[in-house]
């Protein structure tokens, strides 16, 4: 017998029930505490949500796996479930169990929150602040990063002002009523990119002496100006995002001709799109994937995953840390397309070939969703924590 | 933004670990939780062996058994661990509807009941029954865990790595 097998003659029940009770209220406790839940700035824009508005979001965007009136699916029930406008906000920004963060953002997050708020039944009365501490977000908002989005987590007391400051001087952006918490202007200064005029956001009663403030760090301005506006590290014109998305539909249209290679039992063109998606996805050094002695790239050569100006990669070092997730799995497609491609390109048969462009138009498939993703959450990325 | 920062560095060092073996982190819990419960059932099976029962089906002597009860044993807990990282401090006690209602309740238990079965193991004062019982609740604890979370990911979600 071992020595610790006998530390009483009789069997200590009461530490065998302290034991499971101990451990489990530990476990339990850890999980109300959530020490490293992600809690996202989500609820920007939340108050001034139209629900009309967004019932046509929550059905491109929600009703897949939630259900078309809310009764669940894939994805939890959410009709009659109470959950209120800014708890949809938070999860829709940052994201739940498969639930990707940013599926939409800005005004339609806004919107599909309010609707969802709305058939849960737990919509927020107007005006009902849903914080108490003081501060809030502002938020950049558009694709030309021309409007600014502010979220505060207590009513304005006060009529407020609202600022912009920077480069290019001060600028009144709009004014918030008392009472209100959010506010929103798509278009601040005549459809003109705010971002790297000006840096720092003023509200409150006076510009001089504001309540709430919050300054873009030069760092993530230089991101965000790159990521939307135009990248200085690529030769031509255009944002990161942009020369990223049209990577990505160039390879698009290539698998549609590799399928139509197959479809056509064309043996020379499935090697020969084969080897697009090879070079598109990896870019330089190009490679005669097919062995016909040429090499063929209808992509840019720069690449999506390769290399370190490679698309991808570039767009998810500017998009910022909290999203690189999306990043990453964009990246893992184009890199199941390339492997497949290899495979397409160097197939002795159409039928040998048949699995692996089968593969391809799935992984096409979910790059585009993917992408989609990604896009708007790079597009409501530029965001500011607003302090006293 | 400081009680910002750490959650989200945390959450994304962890995704990126995840990410580095699966394509997503709830995919490398789906799989993670499979091994688990795949070595739970080497435990039910070499735990029967080592009470003298499934001879014929397991050929080896108890010690055998008994030497793979603890390593299998001690792999289960290991693949556990990342998945109760995400569930416990990331993703946290939630209700959202009656899967995730029962899979949270019953994982507050799960490190209970192992705890306690582990204790049945060192103190041999308690009666005989006690310990198959216990083991038998911690795989049933398991495969409850199971079966709300990697069987419904992989027949509503996807099958795949």
């Amino acid at each position: 017998m071992r020595p610790e097998a006998a530390l009483t003659q009789r069997p200590p029940w009461a530490l065998f029930a302290a034991l499971f009770a101990v451990v489990s209220l530990a476990v339990y406790g850890l999980a109300q505490w959530q020490p490293f839940a992600v809690d996202a700035p989500a609820a920007a824009g939340v108050a001034g949500g139209d629900a009309a508005a967004g019932q046509a979001v929550y059905a491109r965007a929600c009703a897949s796996c939630h259900g078309a009136g809310g009764e669940g699916g894939v994805g939890p029930a959410l009709a009659g479930s109470g959950i209120g406008a800014e708890a949809v906000a938070v999860v829709v920004a940052s994201g739940r169990g498969i639930m990707p963060a940013g599926l939409v953002s800005g005004d339609e997050a806004a919107d599909v929150a309010a609707f969802v708020a709305q058939v849960s039944g737990g919509a927020a009365a107007p005006g009902e602040a849903a914080a108490t501490r003081p501060g809030g977000t502002a938020g950049v908002i558009g694709v030309r990063l021309t409007g600014l989005s502010l979220a505060l987590e207590e009513p304005a007391p006060a009529a407020w002002g609202v600022w912009l400051e920077g480069p290019a001087g001060r600028l009144r952006a709009g004014s918030i009523d008392a009472g209100e918490g959010a506010w929103r202007d798509a278009d601040v200064d005549d459809g003109q990119t705010l971002l790297g005029r000006y840096d720092t956001v003023l509200v409150g009663s006076t510009a001089d002496d504001p309540a709430l403030s919050g300054a873009f760090a030069q760092e993530r301005i230089d991101q965000l100006l790159a990521l939307l506006i135009d990248d200085p590290q690529r030769a031509e014109e255009g944002s990161a995002l942009d020369a990223a998305a049209a990577q990505i539909d160039v390879l698009s249209e290539h698998v549609r001709f590799l399928a139509a290679a197959r479809d056509e039992g064309n043996l020379a063109n499935v090697r020969f799109h084969g080897e697009h998606m090879v070079n598109i996805t990896r870019g330089e050094p190009l490679q005669d994937v097919d062995g016909n002695g040429d090499v063929s790239n209808p992509g840019d050569g720069v690449g999506l995953i390769d290399g370190p100006g490679a698309h991808l990669r570039r767009v998810g070092l500017l998009i910022g840390p909290a999203l690189t997730d999306r990043d990453r799995e964009a990246a893992a497609l184009a890199a199941a397309i390339a492997r497949d491609g290899e495979v397409a390109g160097s197939a002795e048969s159409v039928t040998g070939a048949a699995q692996a462009i089968a593969a391809i138009e799935r992984a096409d498939a979910r790059l585009a969703r993917v992408w989609a993703r990604l896009r708007s959450a790079a597009v409501a990325a530029a965001v500011v924590e607003l302090q006293p | 933004m400081s009680g910002l920062v750490a959650p989200l560095d945390v959450a994304s060092a962890y995704a990126d670990v995840m990410e580095t073996v699966f394509t997503s982190a709830i995919a490398g819990k789906a799989w993670l939780a499979t091994l688990a419960i795949l070595l739970a059932l080497v435990q039910i099976c070499t735990g029967a062996r080592i009470f003298g029962k499934l001879a014929g089906v397991l050929p080896f002597d108890g010690g055998t058994a008994a030497s793979i009860h603890r390593w299998s044993g001690r792999l289960a807990v290991l693949a556990t661990l990342p998945i109760v990282f995400h569930c416990v401090t990331i993703l946290g006690f939630q209700t959202t509807d009656a899967r995730v209602a029962i899979h949270s309740i019953v994982g507050s238990f799960v490190y209970g009941v192992l705890a306690s079965k582990l204790l049945l193991v060192r103190v041999h004062s308690f009666p005989g029954w006690a310990l198959p019982v216990a083991g038998g609740t911690l795989f049933a604890t398991l495969a409850v865990m199971w079966v709300t979370s990697s069987w419904w990911y992989f027949t509503e979600v996807r099958f795949g790595f």
